[in-house]
């Protein structure tokens, strides 16, 4: 399945990747960051909207920009990006509020399958990883490309 | 040779290279983020795949 998504750029590392989202708000700038987390192939995945006026970058903003579906095949796209170069990488991702965590939630609910094929999923609990069910609320979600 | 269009309908994306982003190298956008991963894999490691086999 072809989802629709944004064209992407990245620094020369594929680690940090911007797009242009464009809908209902007008043109938004999203930077998004794989960041290397102490030791080797873990990293932690995170996206935020980018100020025009200051620059900074701002991960807990609701940017309602009607685009949500586009902006979360172009994060997937990324993610295939950079595993390509980081194929052994475990990738963290949680939401900045427990709302936005539901969110990432409902997007891998929604293309289990598809991304089933292609990754290993697992969810936090309190205590542990699980391989990550349909329904249940976890805390953060941990992935790795699965080997072919 | 692939069209474009054929290379963007790829799962792995046409991804351009932007030099301007690599003043991000090495630089952390969102750590708090980092931090929350950090503490996540500290306490639980990784996922032992052999356990979660189906």
């Amino acid at each position: 399945m072809k989802l629709d998504r944004y064209e992407l750029k990245s620094d020369d590392q594929l680690t940090t990747f911007d797009f242009l989202s464009e809908g209902t708000k007008g043109k938004i700038e999203k930077l998004i960051q794989f960041s290397a987390v102490n030791q080797d192939n873990l990293f932690n995945l995170a996206f935020g909207d980018r100020n025009a006026l200051t620059g900074d970058i701002d991960d807990s903003i609701v940017t309602d920009n009607g685009d949500s579906e586009k902006v979360l095949a172009t994060v997937v796209a990324a993610i295939y990006a950079f595993c390509d170069r980081f194929p052994e990488a475990w990738i963290y991702a949680t939401g900045s509020t427990a709302t936005r965590t539901r969110l990432y939630r409902m997007g891998i609910n929604k293309y289990f399958e598809i991304a089933e094929a292609d990754f290993e999923i697992f969810g936090q609990t309190q205590n542990e990883w699980e391989r990550y069910r349909k329904g249940k609320d976890y805390q953060a979600f941990v992935i790795q490309r699965k080997k072919t | 040779m692939k069209s474009i269009l054929e290379l963007n309908d790829k799962k792995v994306p046409v991804v351009r290279v932007d030099k301007s982003l690599n003043k991000y190298s090495g630089v952390v956008l969102f750590p708090e983020k980092v931090e929350k991963a950090r503490q996540a894999f500290e306490k639980l490691g990784v996922p032992e795949l052999k356990k979660h086999s189906h």
